[in-house]
């Protein structure tokens, strides 16, 4: 998962357990991935080192 | 003149005269002649201060620092020469002057010209419009930069972008950004990065401040026509302070400096942590508002009696049942009761009407005929008649009769 998607992921969530539509267990479901995105999304950021490649490397890449 | 209307203020009046001198096309763009006299450059601002003169007349003129900066020929006071610009009126003062762009000496002039003519032309067939501007990915994860790569926007870029938001990856495509070849590099550098636009969100296309030869490249018509083909987002950042190149009007973003095209093309990091956290914040609310719903309405269950204390259900059923138990033997034993007495009044009334009784007493009763004799008129000398005693009978014959 990229780290767009993780984020986008876990605004859903959050939206999803404000509409007070699930159940408790669907609840607690939810909440345990969003701990799990909130970690992830932290680390990527924190471990992330900007990657730079030259064009060509990405050509050879397809 | 209508003397009720309104007068105008000084403003009203200056203004007016303003939008018609600038809607004024021949007058947005004109060239004029002459000889400049009163020179001075402002220190401060950098602006030029002349009148432009002739054997006739003469106007006051201003050339602002941007433009001042890019002649090559020195505007001095005897020069003769023919400048480009348009005609206005400051608003303030109501002076009526011409705002020099360009002096044609300079060789400058026909180039200006030239630019002006492409950017109508290029409006015109619509490059320009802003609907055709996309919005640049908020998270990219992969951003291609066209610039020199010797260059210091290059070293912009890659500074900020390590700062904000070193998640995302830069992919360099190098290319000359002033000089002859630039242009020809320049679109064959966005021609490499559109082959692989699948896989890079964003574009940043541009290149520190210089002169305005230097950037030159940037109001090329087939360079502009390129990047407004780019099949994703792309940000113009010619380091031009004042004027807008022809690729930063094209492109779907114009940052001033390349550093700023880089802070357009990624959040700041800090900013993103906030969002995880206020995320995550939302989340632990309202978990944490479910589950004390969910308890508080099994408690209510959980407190009701016949849950919590099931032996007093019993107990109270006990009593019950013990209560009605005592009600009814009460009730049997006091009927029984009743009753033997009722029996026994009964029983002593009944004997003390009982004959037994009384003739326990002494008393007796006679039998004459089968028939019990109640009175000695029914009785005759010789007659005879049966005694009945308590305990037993006697058989008599009566001997006389007394009433």
């Amino acid at each position: 998962m990229t780290f767009e998607e993780a984020l986008t992921s876990l605004e859903e969530i959050a939206k999803k357990l404000e509409s007070g539509k699930c159940s408790l267990d669907e609840s607690v479901a939810l909440y345990e991935s969003a701990i799990k995105l909130s970690k992830e999304c932290t680390e990527k950021l924190n471990a992330a080192k900007l990657k730079i490649t030259e064009i060509s490397e990405l050509e050879k890449a397809e | 003149m209508n003397n009720q209307s309104k007068a105008l203020t000084v403003r009203q009046l200056n203004f007016y005269v303003k939008s018609l001198l600038e809607n004024d096309s021949r007058l947005a763009f004109c060239r004029v002649s002459g000889e400049i006299v009163n020179f001075k450059r402002h220190y401060a601002s950098g602006h030029l201060y002349f009148t432009l003169a002739d054997a006739d007349a003469s106007i006051k003129c201003v050339m602002f620092k941007g433009f001042a900066q890019r002649l090559k020929v020195e505007l001095k006071d005897g020069a003769k020469v023919t400048l480009m610009g348009r005609v206005s009126i400051y608003e303030k003062d109501g002076g009526y002057q011409f705002y020099a762009e360009g002096c044609e000496e300079d060789g400058i002039g026909d180039k200006l010209l030239a630019l002006k003519l492409l950017k109508e032309k290029l409006q015109k067939e619509g490059l320009f419009d802003a609907d055709s501007k996309r919005p640049i990915p908020k998270f990219p994860k992969r951003i291609a930069v066209v610039t020199s790569g010797t260059g210091a926007a290059l070293q912009d870029i890659l500074n900020v972008i390590k700062r904000r938001f070193p998640v995302c990856e830069i992919v360099l495509c190098s290319a000359s950004v002033q000089g002859e070849l630039a242009v020809k590099e320049l679109i064959g550098a966005l021609e490499k990065v559109y082959a692989l636009s699948d896989k890079i969100d964003t574009i940043i296309i541009g290149r520190g401040g210089g002169s305005s030869e230097d950037l030159d490249a940037f109001n090329d018509e087939s360079l502009a026509r390129k990047i407004y083909e780019s099949p994703i987002p792309i940000i113009s950042a010619v380091g031009h302070e004042i004027d807008f190149t022809v690729c930063d009007l094209v492109a779907d973003l114009r940052a001033p400096t390349p550093s700023a095209a880089a802070e357009l093309c990624v959040p700041d990091y800090f900013d993103v942590l906030k969002l995880i956290d206020a995320l995550k914040n939302r989340c632990y609310l309202k978990m944490t508002s479910i589950i004390d719903f969910e308890a508080s309405k099994l408690e209510s269950i959980v407190s009701r009696p016949s849950i919590s204390s099931p032996l007093r259900f019993i107990e109270d059923k006990t009593l019950l049942l013990d209560t009605l138990t005592d009600k009814i033997s009460f009730g049997v034993k006091g009927d029984f009761q009743r009753n033997e007495s009722d029996f026994l009044s009964l029983v002593s009334k009944i004997d003390a009407l009982s004959p037994l009784k009384t003739m326990s007493r002494g008393y007796v009763y006679a039998i004459s005929n089968g028939k019990t004799v109640n009175s000695v008129k029914n009785l005759n000398v010789g007659d005879e008649v049966t005694l009945n005693l308590i305990d037993g009978k006697a058989n008599c014959t009566v001997k006389g009769v007394e009433l």
